[in-house]
């Protein structure tokens, strides 16, 4: 299957950290994994290494062709604006502004093809992680409902923030969605981001 | 009374008991039907309330040193309490089968009915005794030996990891 992480803000800086990295990801079973950082595409032992950009002014969000860019809105108003953008970047949710995620915004996404990334390094918290499946719960239903594109990314900051397949596969499961809307969804938004792009 | 009136009144005395003959045996027997149908509906529905015993296979990538089996055992326990909690530890029977803390390889056994909440609460667990770890659920067997035998096919495959 195919799985990948597209959010990750590990360095790659030092190369033995580097490997460890990209090994675990590679044993983890990920073709593709997306990366604050870097600045240009690239391949090792099979696994795509595409470059991140994570933006919260709206004033900065430009979506482009050279990275994939995700918009974390800050306000309802930015997210409506941002959501309007064409399809080639991705509106961010986390733990900051999850409530923002309402069926508006669903809606202004689901007009614009613009696909929705949600990073879940908040469910590894005890104190935020009842309020924050919750609220993931009711923004992923009502996407797929509408036919957004889902991306689900950890948002690693450290090795020991990456989460295996099977445990995204369990959580889709907890909140009653089916895995597959989840498991193929990120190549969509790779190939209308890059088409040209071999995964 | 005429002849032929006799032989009517014969006729349908005896249509009417060969009639209601029949309709006692066709009562009986669709009773009799309509019971082992109730029985083996109700036996369904209750296998299928069963809970069943599953194994999931999983491996623990550390990131530190190795924890022990009985360390893993009691970090489980851990997890389960915050993620389900005593009450639905008391219903899953989760059991730490096996794990081998050379290979990082184990066998947890859960049951049919709390399948993807055990995996998630334990899917969180970063910490083990102060030791940094991954848990990485791999697959989900009905029998112990298909777990054990998945176990010597990912210890192969794995090998250079």
């Amino acid at each position: 299957m195919l799985y990948a992480d597209l959010l990750t803000y590990i360095p790659l800086k030092e190369k033995e950290a580097s490997d460890r990295v990209l090994s675990l990801y590679i044993m983890l079973g990920y073709r593709a994994i997306g990366i604050v950082g870097i600045d240009r595409v690239s391949n090792i032992g099979g696994l795509s290494i595409i470059p991140r950009v994570v933006v919260s002014d709206i004033d900065l969000f430009r979506p482009s062709r050279k990275v994939l860019v995700a918009f974390k809105p800050r306000s309802k108003e930015h997210a409506r604006r941002a959501g309007k953008a064409k399809g080639v970047s991705t509106i961010l949710f986390d733990r900051d502004n999850i409530d923002i995620c309402d069926d508006e915004q669903i809606e202004v996404m689901r007009r614009s093809s613009t696909s929705l990334e949600v990073v879940i390094s908040p469910l590894l918290d005890s104190n935020s992680m009842p309020r924050f499946l919750n609220r993931m719960e009711k923004c992923i239903k009502r996407a797929i409902r509408e036919g957004v594109d889902v991306i689900i990314a950890s948002g690693a900051r450290e090795v020991e923030e990456i989460w295996a397949p099977g445990s995204i596969r369990s959580l889709c499961g907890l909140i009653s969605i089916d895995h597959w809307n989840i498991i193929y969804s990120w190549v969509e938004v790779i190939r209308r981001w890059n088409p040209g792009l071999k995964l | 009374m005429e002849p032929w009136i006799e032989i009517i009144i014969i006729i349908a005395t005896s249509t009417a008991l060969a009639i209601s003959i029949a309709s006692m045996y066709i009562a009986t027997r669709f009773h009799r039907l309509f019971r082992s149908f109730e029985a083996s509906f109700k036996s369904k529905t209750l296998r299928s309330k069963k809970r069943k015993k599953r194994y999931l296979v999983f491996r623990i990538y550390r990131l530190d040193s190795n924890p022990s089996f009985e360390e893993l055992d009691l970090c489980i326990r851990e997890a389960l309490k915050e993620g389900i909690g005593l009450l639905g530890m008391a219903e899953t029977g989760v059991k730490l089968i096996r794990y081998n803390s050379t290979s990082g390889f184990g066998v947890l056994r859960i049951v049919s009915s709390y399948i993807e909440r055990t995996i998630f609460s334990i899917s969180r667990m970063r910490l083990c005794n102060n030791k940094k770890l991954l848990l990485i659920p791999l697959v989900l067997t009905g029998t112990l030996e298909k777990a054990y035998k998945k176990i010597q096919d990912y210890e192969k495959k794995y090998s250079s990891f």
